[in-house]
């Protein structure tokens, strides 16, 4: 079972490689051809269920890794979005697009997302730490 | 008003306000104890991570694209998708001298209702074992108490002996009468202000229990209590309702609080009730973290969780603490299989084994110590001189006697050399006959060993030999004090205190004849 498994995560990784475009960032055009090409195949539904599943969490890393997701509580001005993915782009050395998404739980300030890391600069964040403290 | 707002004002300026960093991850899978989580790509292996509602977790599989993480607490507040977050410590649990007379749980937290445990200090659950470098060589007793223990399977301060045997064959007694005698010592040499004279090295002891039923945890509780000692004991519990983790976990923390001691110049006594629970907790860990199984489907690092935790034991020279920590691991055999995984893999890490048959508790032949199985592979470098003195070949002679017993069976006709032995053998088993939670000073069992060494007990009635052997005690203690006091410190028979240990043998024999 757990060999099985270790192939279906292998093989989805490969078909989450080939959704890739040349500048390393997920293609919709790819993606469409990979799951037309595994529509076509014909395989136990439970199995192909398994396989996509893997396929869409290794998209979702992939996703994860090239798009910055910035929560901001408030008003947040047009160019910081561009300069936070400017700035993580060079860091990481691959392009990376940003996103905005209003949180008005962090109650001020903003929190940035790339894959597993997250850069908490809110004022939740603090008061968080706060309380830890006391 | 304006102040205290003031005040919140400054403690938050005063809080670094850059970004901070986190590595997080959600929840994928949760089951008994053990999450699968996506992301979390900086955690390193045993690193402690944070879940929601004060929940802690270790990652234990560092995978591909998921982290197998243990979890601790009650687990049941915590659902798929739950983000979670790496912290870059590690597990540690509180240590000191505060914890003694204290009852905690594996983390170190107080289950007692004692109040908050009173120490400064932690360490972290798991450590290395101390090097080849720091290690000093085996040479001080840790006396037992126990007469067949002290005299033919001699313990050292350091070592790690293994207590096995089926289950009801006496092996948590055994290793809560040595806590008790470590206590009873303690007490001897205790000043009225708790501290102890210069030379003496009291041992701190600990009890872990793993998997133990609670009604079995408080009686032990209630032993130590009753008998006053408590006071030098830490207990760390994970009862068999506890969750697998805590049970795996428990041991390796219990080691970490002994640690303390042997870092700090003080001696410890560690018990492992039993590992052989520790061990199917493991296992269930494993087989939810779908790890590979092997032999019994235990995973393939059983042989290095065991050996990693009592590779801990050891005493260590004055650079590195100039203490010891001494372990007592139990392990439960099932039909007196020692040649099971899980038995031989310990006896092979321990420094010898004391195997406890039950077909001599049966018989009534209790502690069951089966002389012939069992060993003590350093202690005898540990024995003081006394001991060795008048118990030097008695575990031949032992043996020789089971085995002349056993050829006896068959034929009447027995010569009369033949039948001193198995006489002088028989007195020997009853000699070593102890009730529970009644260990010996070692001063009497030397008084003892020697009677019987010396023939004194072999005008009388072997089925009485346990009866007068406490009856020589309670004289040799009530009207020769000083005899023992002087064999006690002396730590050898010389030729003076010899004659009087004679001369006091002949006046009790004369009380009871």
């Amino acid at each position: 079972m757990a060999k099985e498994d270790q192939k279906l995560r292998q093989q989805a990784q490969r078909l989450a490689s080939l959704s890739l475009d040349s500048t390393g960032q997920v293609s919709p055009a790819r993606v469409s051809a990979v799951l037309s090409s595994l529509a076509a195949r014909t395989v136990a539904p439970l199995k192909q269920r398994a396989l996509l599943k893997q396929y869409e969490a290794a998209v979702k890393r992939e996703l994860g890794r090239s798009q910055v997701i910035i929560e901001h509580s408030g008003p947040i001005a047009d160019d910081t979005a561009a300069i936070i993915a400017a700035s993580f782009s060079t860091k990481t050395g691959r392009v990376i697009s940003a996103v905005t998404k209003p949180n008005d739980s962090l109650l001020a300030g903003i929190r940035v997302i790339l894959g597993d890391h997250v850069y908490d600069a809110s004022a939740k964040a603090r008061l968080d730490r706060l309380a830890a403290a006391s | 008003m304006s102040s205290v707002l003031d005040q919140i004002k400054q403690e938050i300026a005063r809080l670094d306000t850059a970004a901070v960093k986190k590595n997080t991850g959600k929840i994928i899978q949760l089951a008994d104890g053990v999450a699968r989580v996506d992301g979390l790509s900086d955690v390193q292996f045993n690193e402690l991570v944070q879940f929601p509602h004060g929940i802690r977790g270790i990652a234990l599989n560092l995978e591909e694209d998921s982290v197998g993480c243990v979890l601790f607490g009650d687990v049941a507040k915590l659902r798929e998708g739950d983000e979670c977050q790496t912290t870059g410590q590690l597990l540690v649990v509180p240590v000191g001298l505060g914890l003694l007379g204290r009852v905690v749980d594996a983390l170190g937290q107080p289950m007692d209702g004692k109040g908050p445990i009173t120490s400064t200090e932690s360490y972290p659950v798991e450590k290395i074992a101390p090097g080849i470098m720091p290690r000093k060589s085996v040479d001080q007793p840790l006396q037992t108490g126990i007469m067949a223990i002290d005299s033919m399977i001699p313990i050292g301060r350091g070592q790690r002996e293994l207590i096995i045997g089926d289950r009801q064959t006496g092996k948590t007694t055994i290793a809560v009468d040595t806590i008790l005698n470590q206590a009873k010592i303690n007490d001897q040499f205790v000043k009225p202000d708790g501290t102890f004279p210069e030379g003496f090295r009291p041992v701190y002891s600990i009890y872990v229990a793993i998997g133990q039923k609670n009604s079995n945890i408080a009686r032990t509780i209630r032993v130590l209590e009753e008998a006053n000692a408590l006071k030098y004991t830490i207990i760390v519990i994970a009862p068999a309702a506890d969750n697998a983790v805590n049970q795996y976990i428990a041991p390796f923390s219990g080691a970490a609080i002994g640690e303390w001691f042997m870092n700090n110049g003080r001696d410890a006594l560690i018990v492992y009730d039993d590992l052989s629970k520790h061990a199917a907790c493991y296992r269930q860990i494993s087989l939810i973290l779908k790890r590979p199984s092997g032999r019994e489907a235990y995973p393939g690092d059983v042989f290095y969780l065991h050996s990693r935790l009592l590779e801990r034991s050891a005493r260590v020279g004055e650079k590195y603490g100039n203490g010891s920590m001494t372990a007592l691991p139990i392990i439960e055999t099932q039909a007196g299989d020692v040649s099971a995984y899980i038995p031989t893999n310990v006896i092979s890490i321990t420094d010898g084994q004391v195997y406890l048959e039950t077909d001599l508790f049966n018989q009534g032949i209790r502690p069951a110590v089966s002389v012939g199985l069992s060993v003590s592979r350093v202690g005898s470098a540990a024995q003081i001189k006394a001991i060795k003195q008048v118990a030097g070949k008695i575990k031949l002679e032992l043996a020789q006697f089971r085995e002349l017993a056993a050829f006896a069976q068959f034929g009447s006709d027995l010569d009369a050399k033949t039948k001193s032995q198995l006489e002088r053998g028989g007195r020997v088993v009853e000699l070593f006959k102890q009730p529970p939670f009644s260990p010996k000073p070692i001063e009497e069992q030397v008084a003892v060993l020697w009677a019987a060494q010396n023939g004194h007990f072999d005008s009388l009635p072997t089925a009485k030999c346990t009866a007068l052997s406490l009856s020589l005690q309670d004289f040799l203690r009530t009207r020769k004090a000083a005899l023992l006091t002087r064999i006690r410190l002396e730590k050898a028979l010389k030729d003076d205190t010899i004659a009087e240990l004679k001369s006091a043998v002949e006046d009790w024999k004369k009380t009871v004849s």
